[in-house]
């Protein structure tokens, strides 16, 4: 019945009216849908803009095509991979693909326009045959290395007889994999991790296809790309051990919260690591950057991007950018450093049922903003749209940072000297638990008001004194109330940050 | 847990009683499906015939869904209008009050079963219907034909592109070289669709031939449909099988290097694909084509470029 639940719950939080009462994104943001071609499966599992301007997108059923924006054409390049979840392309024409087994370099030999040399670039991982063991990526660091992240199994289902890759021993003894599954599934672990890097994020030689394990911890880490400072961000899913969908700032031997992944540690002896005292994972693991609010915000985030520094894009260039599967809504991400320790805020960025569901994968091509869509068992859509900004910027809420005593707004245009009025700052501050069960509710829930309110001279700045600072929390804000100088409502009355750490006075 | 809940909905529908000779009642199966789906997408009636749905909740994946029979050509309203019910929403099972509904089943969570009984208009049409859980509509919907011809499956406007698509990897394509899940395989198996009928599965975990068949290939719909988690189904069985753990290129090349192989990929050519894979320093190239006469496969194995053995595999009468 829970998770009935918790579908009902989802479902009212979908039909939330706080986007409603927003000025209509249509008028800032052109959104076009492309066709795809004839006779494909037009869910997207990876996009990527080639040297001479077209969009390679992978398809499905394990097509590559390439779509030409000049001629509105597409074109046939590859076939026959198995779920591919990720597209980049390299500066000589070919095309690394992230598939189930391995990651592939596509490469067209003889100049036909097809792919004919199917490399394997690596294939150093395990798969038990679970179905939910995708793998995600590559994402190209600033080393010029390359970035995959491997989902763990679930126990929605058991694994295959021939597996690839050395089992764990750590955890259910395997032949109770074969017997009397619906039985036994519980004691699996709900998402697990008996073969090699499930959890992980893997850096990748390119040339060499030489794997090393970067970070662990993960869950189902479908979103994975680096931000404008070349930091690598994940993007990972609500479920067991994670209380909401998390965004993680990923650094070398990091570990990031879901157990199941630390079988695979160099000399692992501490057996089913799901079974281990909270307080040791507590100390292990770092904590999500960012939590999007489960329900209110998204449910499913996709593939972070960077907004091109371009006057189209205006005050945006540079911000980090993400898509979501439940809901048609795209979101900036703020992030900053304090004192070694990653914060910051999710905040809408565009939100309009003419973005369509499933908004999994995204790349910029110049100033055109190319997003592509997926489903499979779950709530989503099809196909990939063009949206670029119509002309001036909305009135939004721009930046957040966080002050010893509180957090400093920056907004796109002046805001009504009004806003002084600390009355009109509505903040919920909550949290979601760190635990084995799936999701989590909103805990220790308050509602704050600021103690203070100062604008800048330019009026576009505000800063926010709160009555205490409590990390672990994630920080909700509502701006219905505020108007811009003109009296606009913003485009985005909402964004959330999640403060891990106060930094101290000067 | 697994109650077996039958709710029997009566929905008033318009229609002038009588206008027309009343057709037998028609008596539909309609099953809700993993991967967004209604099985089957679109079914035949008559105009002002009564309908019996009996829907079945039969998604693997647990999530609740709904049936909403609409007027031709307003599936898309009446989506778009289920999603600003608010905090009605759940009190209405995302059915929104509007006139386009004919009919509509309660949120049905899974492995729950109704009966949706009801008569289609007059108007002969293709009547939509679609699930209008959140996240749900744009995929999951499918079409009653009342008095219109039915169009080829894959030339439906009316269908989602999943239902029009045929399951056959490659849709008869040949060559055409296919990763997938497989029976009898490890989970990085390759499907090779050979010109004629020849069919193998060639295993890139273990890099060795596993099977060989006859037939139209492999039907992946179901894999493709979901989440992933079906083996495709060979189309025929094999007829020959690859020894556990043998790898039949080694009787090819007797010499062949000991040591695990690393696959390093394939090239495709109009005969089929040309696997390579590295034992220690050697690398090693596979070919599987037809023989000269067709009574089977040759297996070729080259070596660091040359040629090292070839191995007939032979379908003998049974």
């Amino acid at each position: 019945m829970r998770s009935v639940w918790l579908m009902l719950m989802m479902a009212l939080g979908m039909a939330s009216p706080i986007a409603a009462a927003s000025p209509d994104a249509g008028n800032y943001y052109q959104i076009t849908h492309v066709p795809c071609p004839a006779g494909v499966d037009a869910q997207i599992g990876g996009m990527d803009v080639m040297e001479d301007g077209r969009l390679a997108v992978a398809f499905h059923r394990g097509e590559i095509q390439l779509y030409d924006p000049a001629s509105a054409a597409w074109q046939p390049f590859a076939e026959g991979l198995h779920l591919p979840l990720g597209v980049l392309a390299e500066k000589d024409g070919s095309l690394l693909v992230m598939q189930r087994a391995e990651l592939t370099r596509l490469r067209d030999t003889d100049s036909d326009g097809l792919a004919d040399d199917y490399q394997t670039v690596w294939d150093g991982f395990g798969m038990t045959g679970n179905y939910h063991e995708f793998a995600f990526g590559p994402a190209r660091g600033p080393d010029g290395k390359l970035y995959v992240a491997l989902n763990c199994a679930s126990s929605g289902a058991s694994i295959a007889r021939e597996i690839r890759g050395e089992w764990s021993e750590h955890g259910l003894p395997r032949e109770k994999f074969y017997t009397d599954w619906t039985k036994h599934r519980h004691q699996a672990g709900r998402m697990y991790s008996r073969v090699p890097w499930r959890g992980w994020v893997m850096q990748l030689d390119p040339a060499t296809g030489v794997g090393i394990p970067w970070a662990s911890g993960f869950r189902s880490p479908d979103g994975i790309g680096f931000d404008a400072a070349g930091n690598l961000l994940i993007a990972d899913n609500q479920g067991d051990w994670r209380g909401s969908s998390e965004l993680h700032v990923v650094t070398q031997g990091g570990f990031y919260g879901h157990p199941a992944s630390l079988v695979w540690k160099e000399e692992w002896k501490d057996g089913d690591p799901a079974k281990l005292p909270l307080e040791k994972l507590e100390d292990l693991r770092t904590p999500a950057a960012v939590w999007f609010p489960h329900n209110t915000y998204a449910n499913a985030p996709g593939q972070p991007v960077v907004i091109p520094a371009t006057p189209a894009w205006g005050p945006y260039g540079g911000h980090t950018l993400i898509g979501e599967m439940n809901v048609p809504r795209l979101f900036r991400l703020r992030l900053e450093e304090t004192d070694g320790i990653w914060q910051g805020a999710v905040i809408p960025f565009l939100d309009t049922p003419r973005l369509k569901r499933g908004l999994n994968r995204m790349v910029f091509a110049g100033d055109t903003l190319w997003v592509g869509r997926i489903h499979l068992a779950w709530a989503g859509d099809e196909g990939i749209s063009s949206v670029v900004p119509a002309g001036r910027a909305p009135f939004d809420p721009l930046d957040i940072k966080v002050t010893p005593g509180g957090f400093r707004l920056t907004f796109t245009r002046r805001i009504d000297p009004a806003a002084r009025d600390p009355a009109l700052w509505k903040i919920q501050r909550y949290r979601y638990a760190y635990h084995a069960d799936y999701g989590s509710p909103e805990l220790d829930k308050t509602a704050l008001t600021p103690a203070a309110v100062s604008l800048d001279p330019t009026g576009t700045i505000v800063t926010l004194t709160l009555p205490e600072m409590k990390t672990g929390m994630v920080h909700d804000f509502d701006f219905r109330a505020l108007r811009s100088h003109e009296g606009e409502a913003l485009l985005n009355p909402r964004l959330a940050y999640t403060l891990r750490r106060v930094p101290a006075a000067e | 847990m697994r109650f077996h809940f039958v709710l029997i909905l009566l929905s008033v529908m318009a229609g002038p009683a009588g206008a027309q000779p009343a057709a037998k009642p028609r008596a539909v199966n309609l099953t809700m499906r993993e991967g967004l789906r209604f099985d089957p997408p679109r079914f035949e009636a008559k105009p002002g015939q009564e309908l019996i749905l009996s829907l079945e909740n039969a998604d693997s994946t647990h999530q609740q869904h709904n049936l909403i029979v609409v007027q031709p050509g307003s599936r898309d309203k009446v989506a778009q209008a289920a999603l600003t019910l608010g905090d009605k929403a759940i009190a209405l099972a995302f059915v929104p009050p509007v006139p386009e509904v004919l009919a509509s089943s309660p949120l049905l969570d899974a492995e729950k079963s109704a009966v949706l009984r009801f008569r289609l208009p007059d108007q002969p049409g293709v009547y939509p219907y679609v699930c209008t859980f959140p996240g749900h509509a744009a995929v999951m919907f499918g079409a009653i034909y009342a008095g219109v011809p039915m169009p080829a499956l894959n030339k439906d406007p009316h269908l989602p592109a999943y239902a029009s698509q045929s399951g056959l990897a490659g849709g008869g394509k040949r060559p055409f070289v296919q990763r997938m899940f497989l029976p009898d395989a490890g989970p990085a198996a390759i499907a090779v669709a050979l010109p004629g009928s020849w069919n193998f599965c060639w295993d890139a975990g273990t890099c060795r031939l596993r099977y060989i068949w006859q037939g139209a290939f492999i039907d992946a719909g179901a894999h493709w449909a979901g989440k992933g988690a079906e083996l495709a189904v060979l189309d025929g069985k094999p007829w020959w099988q690859a020894e556990a753990l043998e790898n039949p290129a080694r009787k090819a090349w007797p010499g062949m290097p000991e040591g695990i192989p690393r696959f390093l990929g394939y090239r495709t050519t109009p005969e089929g694909p040309v696997f390579r894979y590295r034992i220690g320093s050697t690398e090693i190239t596979e070919t599987i084509s037809a023989s000269a006469d067709p009574s089977g496969l040759v297996l070729t194995v080259t070596a660091d470029g040359s040629r090292k053995g070839s191995l007939l595999l032979e379908r003998r009468p049974p």
